[in-house]
């Protein structure tokens, strides 16, 4: 085994070269890996005047070497398919691993197996003896690596590059070996040259993303769902086409789930029933957090590939291709990153959702490759992170169109109620000269659940600058208010009975408290409506107020839908509403988070304390506010 | 003998009123959730009318998708009787507190049923003072026979 030149004296002829290479790259415009990497090797053959030059990256996923790129002068199509079928590109890992100074391997057809003390060898050693090469040089490509670079996970966008160049001769004397240092400068360029190619393609990609969503965001529709469902479209094609991948499936985060649900693909069919998913059934599409290796990507933010024949990988559902399941392929898994801004909490998934990609074609060979080149990850990882805040935006426009339609809904309907009572009453009105108290109670019942409605508009409690404090006892100021039109509407919508217990009339009577009288009812009338609504049919809601040593506190009980374990860490997540409540009622999942926040805006809390039989909040009023001057 | 009608509504406070009026020319059946709906109709086929909300909870094992959050309920509800409805000849009112009525219709018009069978009711430009008649007006075009 020979090593390359520590010193010695470049001719004339060389030194030329070598100056052309470093005019010649420097004076280089990046575009994209594809157009710039059999330049960059086509500059490499003219500097080293080599039969052939082979650029290798490492892919970081896959945790292999490839090759990448050869020089345009390089007989692929013969020397790669007619003479030996080209191996996974596995091969090369032990030595080119090792590399940070160019090694030179002469007299390959009896290279023995020793290099550096250790035993390893080069697995495609016999290829290159029937390509006819008799020596050859590696030279790695290195760039400085920051500190982040070793704890970051994921793909690599950028930096550091990680590759190697090699070039071949078919006959020892035409090899001139060059001194290290020279070759090192060189791959010093390359790999800079390199980066700005990436970068270049990024770029490119930029502008396309830019004009997708500009064109999507902006579009009106009645149904936002068709310009999501166009950009998505849109954004698969772009995959498929600068990946060079058959099949592409987006997974993104159902809305305050640990899940993911697909949102568009090129076609899935479930492994089980082999049955080809719809486009109306792809929400059913969905895995949990940590299921499988979607769950994994979403939950850990991590990317991940499975190489052709990987074992154990046998997912829910795979990407179909002219109607036949995609097996055996190779598949990429990349994360839709989550805003830089967002907090994640631990028990939280890191990203937003997962680009799963299938059955990748070699840019190369024009055959079914058996992994992702370094390359299409990287512009992979582009491609999401530019997605990402467009996904976001779309997931929030989806609440907020679904918001605003339970909000037209739900104030709608008092107000109907309010005009057809009022017809009622014009009906009778002038002959009775009165009005039933049914519909009074109506209008009073309708009217506070508008207002309810508006209240729940309003920005957080705890943002209220200024509660408005005031002597309030909480049985003649709250509860009286809120009675009639509570037990009117308990009594109408599920046949309820309301049972108040602990206010007065006992030797401990709850005391008068100074609070914001609009924001204590308002978390009042949040829960009592909400135990109203989820109760089982003819049962009775009870409302018991008690003094303890620290304060006053005020259960409100009902037997009925209960809470399950699974939702009561979530329950006063604004916006969220477990699964039973959302099979009763359609709402926006406010009042519980709303109530809680009025509650500590004076200091005191809100709690669920029992999840069924039955469920019982429990409210706290610190001792404090029985002074007058607590808010001073 | 009154006629007999499906009112399909999760909301029972604000239609007790809508149903008082029914209840003075129909022999009503009410049902809140959704999912009920197939169950009432398999044991009892002599509906005469069919009223539906359209913005209700989704069943439960039906993809959210497939109701649109459950904002099509009523019309996912009306897709999945379509055989049912075209069958037994039955008219059907969807009673909505809805505005996009052209949205409603469009939806409809896909569904392939008889003509003029459907109705599409605004709660707001038809209240409960008018239900009644609105309906006995729509059971005689459908299927022209003598109510109570």
């Amino acid at each position: 085994m020979n090593q390359s030149n520590q010193s010695s004296e470049l001719s004339a002829v060389t030194r030329d070269r070598i100056m052309r290479f470093h005019a010649r790259l420097l004076s280089h415009a990046p575009v994209s890996p594809i157009q710039d990497f059999p330049e960059i090797c086509d500059a490499w053959r003219e500097a080293t005047d080599a039969d052939w030059v082979w650029m290798w990256m490492y892919n970081d996923l896959s945790c292999q070497w490839e090759l990448t790129a050869y020089d345009s002068k390089f007989d692929a199509d013969v020397l790669l398919t007619e003479m030996f079928t080209w191996p996974d590109t596995t091969s090369i890992l032990e030595f080119v691993h090792r590399i940070d100074a160019p090694v030179v391997v002469t007299e390959v057809e009896n290279w023995q197996v020793s290099h550096i003390g250790e035993d390893f060898g080069i697995p495609w050693i016999e290829q290159l003896v029937q390509m006819g090469c008799n020596v050859f040089c590696t030279v790695p490509l290195l760039s400085p690596r920051s500190p982040q670079d070793e704890t970051t996970p994921g793909i690599d966008l950028v930096n550091p590059i990680r590759g190697a160049v090699s070039f071949h001769y078919r006959t020892r004397d035409d090899f001139d070996a060059q001194p290290d240092d020279v070759l090192l400068l060189m791959g010093w360029l390359t790999a800079s040259i390199v980066r700005n190619s990436y970068q270049a393609e990024h770029r490119s990609i930029l502008g396309i993303l830019n004009e997708l969503a500009e064109k999507h965001l902006t579009s009106v529709r009645r149904r936002h769902g068709a310009a999501r469902g166009e950009y998505l479209d849109a954004l698969i094609a772009l995959i498929q086409q600068q990946l060079n991948t058959r099949a592409v499936s987006i997974f993104y985060q159902v809305p305050f789930e640990n899940r993911v649900e697909c949102l568009a693909t090129t076609g899935l069919c479930d492994t089980n029933a082999s049955s080809i998913i719809s486009k109306d059934d792809l929400s059913q599409v969905t895995y949990e957090a940590n299921e499988g290796l979607i769950g994994q990507c979403f939950a850990s933010g991590e990317a991940a590939v499975r190489l052709r024949n990987a074992a154990r990988h046998s997912p829910k559902y795979i990407e179909i291709m002219d109607g036949a399941p995609l097996r055996n392929v190779a598949v990429c898994y990349c994360p839709i990153p989550k805003a830089s801004y967002e907090e994640t909490l631990p028990d939280q998934p890191k990203s937003h959702g997962v680009i799963r990609c299938v059955d990748p074609h070699s840019p190369l060979r024009k055959e079914v490759a058996s992994s992702f080149s370094p390359t299409a990850l990287k512009k992979l990882a582009f491609i999401a992170r530019q997605a990402a805040p467009v996904l976001h935006n779309f997931a929030i426009r989806v609440q907020r169109e679904f918001a605003i339609s339970i909000i037209r809904h739900d104030l709608e309907t008092p107000l109907n109620m309010i005009c057809d009572t009022a017809e009622d009453i014009g009906t009778y009105v002038d002959s009775d000269q009165r009005i039933r108290w049914h519909d009074l109670m109506n209008l009073k019942t309708s009217a506070a659940f508008a207002q309810n409605l508006l209240d729940q508009l309003d920005p957080d409690p705890f943002e209220v600058a200024d509660p408005e404090i005031e002597e309030t006892l909480l049985e003649g100021h709250i509860v009286a208010r809120l009675r009639h039109m509570l037990e009117h509407f308990a009594k109408l919508e599920n046949d309820i009975s309301i049972k108040y217990s602990g206010f007065s009339g006992s030797s401990f009577c709850v005391p008068p408290l100074f609070v914001d009288r609009a924001l204590v009812e308002r978390a009042f009338w949040n829960l009592l409506v909400n135990a109203i609504k989820y109760s089982n049919e003819g049962s009775t809601v009870e409302v018991k107020a008690r003094v303890i040593t620290s304060g006053i506190e005020v259960e409100v009980k009902n037997q009925g839908i209960g809470v399950t374990p699974e939702d009561r860490g979530r329950i006063f997540q604004p916006g969220y509403r477990g699964r039973s409540a959302m099979l009763r009622k359609q709402g926006l999942g406010l009042g519980l988070s709303i109530a809680r926040r009025a509650m500590e805006k004076h200091g005191g809390t809100l709690n669920l304390t029992k999840l069924s039989d039955p469920t019982v909040f429990t409210m706290f009023f610190p001792q404090y506010l029985q002074n007058a001057r607590w808010n001073s | 003998m009154k006629a007999k009608v499906l009112f399909v509504d999760d909301d029972r406070y604000f239609t007790e009123r809508y149903v008082r009026q029914l209840e003075h020319h129909f022999d009503v059946t009410r049902i809140q959730y959704a999912g009920n709906v197939f169950e009432v109709l398999d044991s009892h086929s002599d509906f005469q009318l069919i009223i539906l909300d359209v913005m209700m909870p989704t069943p439960d094992g039906i993809a959210a998708s497939a109701t649109a959050e459950g904002r099509d309920t009523g019309l996912w509800l009306l897709s999945e009787l379509r055989a049912y409805i075209r069958k037994h000849r039955v008219p059907v009112i969807l009673y909505t507190n809805r505005s996009d009525t052209d949205v409603i219709r469009d939806s409809v018009a896909r569904m392939n049923l008889l003509d003029d069978q459907c109705r599409i009711c605004n709660k707001r430009s038809t209240p409960a003072l008018e239900l009644s008649q609105v309906c006995l007006d729509h059971v005689a075009t459908v299927e022209p026979k003598e109510l109570s």
